[in-house]
């Protein structure tokens, strides 16, 4: 296992990697008993790192490096999509993923790896079923160690990060992806240090995903209110609209285009509204 | 055999049966509506979310039956069984609502198998060790045409004669889903059973 | 007979539905069969353990609530097939709006707006917006920026 982490470290490519290797940090919290139960963690930068809420929401989890066992400086939740971000002191993470925000392609070859007690276990699968809210089913069955783990494309960009199983009624138990698509927004914003002050953009939305009303709504974020004289109301947009894109990136989840509204000017987006899609300008 | 939920008043215990108590409701009381709901609300919101798979869906679908009960009591024949009735408006409208649905269900990873390790030797943890959970957990697996009957029979002592009639299947047909729920059951609990005994 | 006619009866002694015939075949299979006593044990003890099952409670007030949709006779149509002329009155995890809360408030306490006038139809559907049924396990909160 140690020997492991040497080969890693031994690599010594310092910002983003393009072998087809992952960037996977083993993360660690102490139960009931003394043991040590992992995780896995997707490193974003020197110093963040990407994990599920479930386990980072719980009692002191812990970065394992060779140097030892890392706690994190503080931790950023995103529950609605089960994330949580580590962020940690120093730069101690040499290897990092860019999160890309387009989706697998479908039938894509997707790498996964993450770490089990033995060692790191790699798994290649593709991409099999798109979602209504987003998260992709992946073609394979769990297994050991991939709770969080990091998922990469042919091309070596980091595609998502593994959140859970999805399982039919026949009882097919596959890996879920959460798309980067739908968090490398946030995770970038915070990556970056972007304050998310300023004006307000104006409005409350929810995520909404095809199928939760009617099979013809596509998913997006539905607006449920506008502020009067806000940054929303002038742009032209209403109650019920849903907001398709937003700069060109498909919106799944209100965070995201939180992120992308509040980071940057003139941006377009497409808004669904009574059977059609119309476009708006954001100033 | 049917077996019902006591109701239970808070001024006086309503002793009329099902029957009456549709009857009167039919005749314009009120109350009667009432104790229809207290009697058969918690056995059918149990079935509802054992079949649908959470809260909200069921309270939506709890509501939606007594709904109906309601509009349609005329159509109710007192000389059967009331619960037969209601259970099969219920049911109804379970498998409305599960054939529209996405036919993935998902699993939040860490639920199921943590990996964990010592620092000086292997050691893997199992799940929860609460058996209950376990037992709706395998349930929840079990494919809702088999889930139903299985339910129907065990938890509310209903016959197989009056199973058939609520999900409109022939008895033979009864009997070889429950058979098939049980194997199911049998299978996903292996491990767990000897704990049990 | 086959463990597979077996298990078939097994299932119906448990349900009390066998005859003594069939219970006496079964009696003989299992004296044999170590598998299908198992089974049967199996059974019977996962059957009392469903049996015994705690129930969850409904809503204390369903019904308030059932009476509610009664009066605006919107019963017939559940939600998640026809949701736009129908207002969701349910357990939110959702965190409403003020603005929204005050619709719903006004909603339930309104006089029964006639369903023939066109007008007045028209003027209610505006103050609501559908909102989604409940998604598969995520929580779905409301954000405002």
């Amino acid at each position: 296992m140690f020997l492991l982490f040497l080969v890693l470290a031994g690599r010594l490519t310092m910002g983003p990697i393009t072998d087809p290797m992952p960037a996977v940090v083993s993360l660690g919290r102490l139960d009931s008993s003394g043991l040590v139960e992992v995780c896995n963690g997707t490193p974003v930068s020197e110093s963040h790192v990407v994990t599920l809420f479930g386990f980072a929401s719980s009692s002191s989890p812990f970065a394992i490096t060779p140097e030892g066992r890392l706690i994190p400086d503080s931790t950023i939740f995103f529950r609605d999509l089960g994330l949580a971000m580590m962020v940690f002191e120093g730069t101690p993470f040499r290897r990092w993923n860019d999160p890309q925000l387009e989706p697998p392609l479908a039938g894509e070859t997707i790498f996964v790896a993450g770490y089990r007690s033995d060692g790191i276990t790699l798994i290649q699968a593709h991409a099999m079923e798109f979602r209504n809210d987003g998260t992709v089913v992946l073609s394979v069955p769990p297994a050991p160690g991939l709770m969080g783990a990091a998922a990469y494309n042919g091309s070596g960009k980091l595609v998502g990060i593994i959140t859970g199983t999805l399982s039919d009624s026949s009882g097919n138990t596959r890996l879920a992806l959460l798309p980067s698509q739908l968090w490398g927004v946030w995770s970038g914003n915070l990556v970056a240090g972007v304050n998310p002050s300023g004006t307000p953009f104006g409005v409350s939305a929810i995520a909404y995903a095809m199928g939760d009303i009617d099979d013809e709504t596509p998913s997006g974020v539905l607006i449920i209110d506008v502020c009067q004289n806000s940054r929303a109301q002038a742009c032209g947009l209403v109650r019920g609209d849903l907001v398709l894109t937003a700069g060109g990136i498909r919106i799944y989840h209100p965070e995201t285009l939180r992120g992308i509204i509040q980071t940057e000017e003139n941006i377009e987006i497409s808004v669904y509204r009574d059977g059609t899609t119309l476009s708006l300008l954001v100033r | 055999m049917g077996v019902l939920v006591s109701g239970i008043m808070k001024n006086k215990r309503d002793a009329r049966t099902d029957s009456e108590l549709m009857v009167d409701l039919c005749r314009g009381d009120e109350n009667a509506f009432g104790e229809v709901m207290r009697r058969f609300s918690k056995p059918v919101y149990s079935l509802l979310l054992r079949m649908l798979g959470n809260e909200d869906d069921a309270e939506e679908m709890l509501q939606i039956t007594f709904c109906r009960v309601y509009r349609y009591r005329s159509n109710y024949d007192p000389e059967r069984p009331l619960v037969t009735w209601i259970f099969t408006i219920a049911g109804n409208l379970a498998k409305k609502e599960w054939r529209r649905r996405s036919r993935w269900n998902s699993v939040p990873l860490e639920n199921t198998v943590v990996a964990s390790q010592d620092v000086d030797s292997p050691h893997s943890m199992e799940g929860s060790r609460d058996l209950n959970l376990k037992l709706e957990n395998a349930i929840s697996l079990l494919p809702p045409h088999y889930r139903m009957p299985f339910l129907l029979r065990e938890k509310e002592g209903l016959s197989y004669e009056e199973i058939a009639e609520i999900l409109k299947i022939r008895i033979g047909t009864v009997k070889s889903r429950i058979n098939r729920a049980r194997a199911a059951l049998r299978e996903e609990l292996k491990d767990v059973w000897e704990q049990w005994r | 007979m086959k463990c597979s006619e077996a298990l078939e009866l097994i299932s119906l002694t448990i349900d009390g539905e066998a005859d003594s015939k069939q219970e006496r075949m079964l009696r003989f299979h299992i004296n044999g069969c170590a598998s299908c006593r198992r089974a049967l044990e199996m059974s019977r003890t996962i059957s009392t353990a469903v049996a015994s099952l705690p129930d969850p409670q409904p809503s204390a007030d369903l019904e308030n609530l059932v009476r509610a949709r009664l009066e605006f006779q919107d019963y017939d149509t559940s939600p998640l097939e026809n949701p736009r002329r129908f207002l969701l009155l349910r357990r939110a995890a959702v965190v409403l709006p003020f603005a929204a809360t005050l619709v719903i408030a006004a909603r339930v306490f309104m006089p029964s707006v006639s369903p023939d006038t066109a007008a007045a139809s028209e003027v209610v559907e505006e103050q609501y917006i559908p909102l989604p049924a409940s998604a598969y396990t995520r929580p779905v909160t409301l954000t405002t920026f």
